[in-house]
């Protein structure tokens, strides 16, 4: 079991991991001049940049099915058709 | 070629998330910084031990061990008073008040982004550099 506390952690934590992943990609790319790269490096590069690709693959997938279960539980409580009032005036 | 903006200074990361330790620690050693994780509190207490840290980025609520960010924050600033925190939460209006009651520099809500994260590090970065020509 887990608080909705929990659940927003997760959930700002993938996005956290998706926006430094996404940067950690952009700067390996953009700090190495391909062009000039030997086949070996290059392939060190592309090798690098799949992985964190793959681990983007990852968080999105996991900030689905949190996004899912916090879905399920409010809809639960509340119902899918509750409407949100101006959160400011709660 | 990042201009190297960390050269000679420590940060310590604490987060229970290997993957944001990682990504965070690639991001700084490319700016020059000497960087230190660690995935729980008692890890980041051990580190502290045989090493101060210029800068400590805490995340504030952790799911491993007993400790949270907080607690580290009181331990430096006990123990490392020089060492400048900054502290990472989701939940501003539990902990925003306590992190600076206890002698955090500046607090980043969560989600956290790259650019609120080098803005806060910037900020750090230049009040080590005045502190130091203040010391000679």
């Amino acid at each position: 079991m887990s608080t909705m506390r929990d659940k927003f952690h997760d959930l700002g934590n993938c996005h956290s991991k998706i926006s430094l992943a996404s940067l950690t990609i952009k700067e390996s790319l953009l700090g190495n001049d391909v062009a000039t790269l030997s086949k070996k490096d290059l392939k060190e590069l592309i090798d690098s940049s799949i992985t964190i690709l793959n681990k983007i693959e990852t968080y999105v997938r996991d900030a689905d099915k949190t996004v899912e279960d916090v879905k399920q539980f409010i809809y639960k409580k509340v119902g899918a058709d509750a409407l949100i009032p101006n959160i400011k005036s709660i | 070629m990042k201009k190297k903006i960390g050269k000679g200074i420590k940060i310590l990361i604490l987060d229970d998330e290997r993957d944001l330790c990682a990504f965070m620690k690639g991001f700084f050693i490319k700016r020059g910084f000497q960087v230190k994780t660690a995935l729980t509190g008692q890890a980041a207490i051990n580190l502290i031990k045989r090493a101060t840290p210029n800068i400590a980025i805490l995340d504030i609520y952790l799911c491993k061990g007993n400790k949270n960010g907080i607690d580290i924050l009181k331990h430096i600033k006990k123990n490392k008073p020089g060492c400048h925190c900054v502290m990472i939460s989701g939940h501003k209006e539990k902990y925003e008040q306590d992190s600076f009651q206890f002698g955090a520099e500046d607090f980043l809500v969560k989600p956290l982004t790259i650019q609120k994260l080098e803005k806060s590090i910037n900020k750090m970065v230049y009040k080590i550099k005045k502190e130091e020509g203040a010391h000679g």
